[in-house]
């Protein structure tokens, strides 16, 4: 059976990967109301989005960590500053 | 990778929903629900917060090593991708505009990462210049060496305001060039950084000429980028009135600025950033619509992970735990529904 895309955008939406909480709940809220055109334009952006997420997990999970890296670099030199 | 086996889910009813009826809203409405008490129920959890912002600038900066590539080589297949297919997505975009406005800053933000650790590289630069200093024998080499260091922290610092600006306007043609050309500049300054590194080393047993010819190389590549810099405004102003997604932006911005105050209201303050990147960023604002987004995702990520950090006592068992969030939000992608759902909008997804 096909989903309809309003339920599919919702699913999507929860699921997204560049939206922060707050923000998806302002959108879930708005889904309801939103136009057939706003509602394709969003949903083929968060499909396009999962798709380049799933084709590059490796690449974006290293620069996440090369991030939390620079972050623990920061902290040792923030927490050396603070003991001197 | 770890589950939430506690969440609701959408899925269940979504995978058995039944074709929309207008006027029928009941289904669409307990999705919704569901939805909202899974996003609702991740709230207030740092972990959750830090894994997906840090996720969020890992695929943005995946996105702006991949438009470097283009620009640096040229690949088809890049091209392909970021040409069409990106294409297609910003077609979508430019409508959702009005709805989150904020995933328009996404190459944006992906070149503020890159230049945001230029940045940081620069301050760490600075930081070490004093013991470089110290080393380098001479007073008069310590004092140029100083300002050098100096010097190169405010050029990062403009740089990384000017790339806010370029990045927002990625879809312009002359856009890549101006930031293949900026790109290429950093490329010739940091070379020449490493020249003058040396040369200060050298300098413990040489004279002191080869700093300053070194010193005057990284000068000149300093200038390029500034150079680089203003060029790519230049174009990017030149694109700004010929493009349609201009005017796409423009009316989704002045329809969405409640939205958009709304997701920026979310974010922390950022206290930690440069003052001039912040006060840059905040400036932008006025012209460009989410480059004060930046810094702000910047202090966020940090503050994120600090609470996370005193949550679970060492920042290294804080960073497994946001890398396990992480590997989750990329796992629930692979979800069925969420495959037929994609599959809604765009037929075949993986």
């Amino acid at each position: 059976m096909t989903m309809n895309k309003r339920v599919a955008l919702v699913i999507l939406i929860k699921n997204c990967f560049s939206l922060s909480n707050p923000a998806k709940i302002e959108l879930l809220r708005t889904v309801e109301d939103m136009s057939e055109e706003q509602v394709e334009a969003l949903g083929k952006f968060l499909a396009y989005e999962r798709e380049f997420i799933l084709k590059y997990q490796n690449q974006i999970i290293e620069n996440a960590d090369a991030l939390l890296e620079a972050m623990t670099e920061e902290t040792s030199v923030s927490a050396a500053s603070a003991v001197q | 990778m770890c589950m939430n086996t506690q969440e609701p889910e959408t899925g269940d009813m979504a995978e058995t929903g039944p074709e929309f009826v207008p006027g029928k809203t009941e289904t669409l409405n307990q999705a919704v629900r569901n939805a909202e008490t899974g996003v609702a129920a991740e709230m207030g959890s740092a972990p959750e917060d830090a894994a997906r912002s840090v996720g969020k600038l890992g695929m943005m900066a995946e996105l702006h090593a991949m438009s470097r590539e283009l620009g640096d080589l040229g690949m088809k297949t890049a091209k392909d991708m970021l040409y069409v297919k990106w294409k297609d997505v910003k077609a979508s975009l430019a409508a959702a505009l009005s709805l989150i406005p904020a995933v328009g800053t996404v190459a944006n933000v992906g070149k503020a990462v890159s230049t945001g650790k230029e940045l940081s590289a620069a301050q760490k630069a600075l930081k070490l210049a004093p013991v470089k200093a110290t080393s380098a024998i001479n007073p008069d080499i310590a004092t140029d060496i100083m300002a050098t260091a100096i010097k190169n922290k405010d050029t990062a610092r403009k740089a990384f305001i000017e790339s806010l600006k370029a990045f927002h306007h990625h879809s312009r043609p002359g856009t890549w060039e101006s930031v293949g050309t900026v790109r290429k500049a950093y490329g010739e300054a940091g070379k020449s950084r490493k020249i003058l590194q040396t040369a200060i080393r050298g300098s413990l047993q040489d004279s002191a000429a080869p700093v300053l010819e070194a010193k005057a190389k990284y000068q000149a590549a300093q200038t390029a980028v500034k150079t680089a810099a203003k060029v790519g405004a230049k174009n990017i102003g030149l694109n700004y009135a010929e493009n349609t997604m201009h005017a796409a932006e423009v009316e989704g911005h002045r329809e969405s600025t409640g939205t958009f105050s709304k997701v920026l209201k979310e974010l922390d303050p950022f206290p930690e950033v440069p003052a001039p990147v912040a006060v840059g960023a905040g400036v932008a604002e006025f012209v460009i619509p989410g480059a004060n987004l930046v810094p702000a995702l910047w202090q966020g990520v940090k503050n994120r992970t600090q609470e996370a950090k005193i949550a679970a006592g060492t920042f290294k068992e804080a960073k497994n735990i946001i890398k396990r969030h992480l590997g989750r939000d990329v796992d629930n992608l692979r979800r069925p529904e969420v495959r037929q759902a994609a599959n809604v909008f765009v037929p075949q997804a993986a």
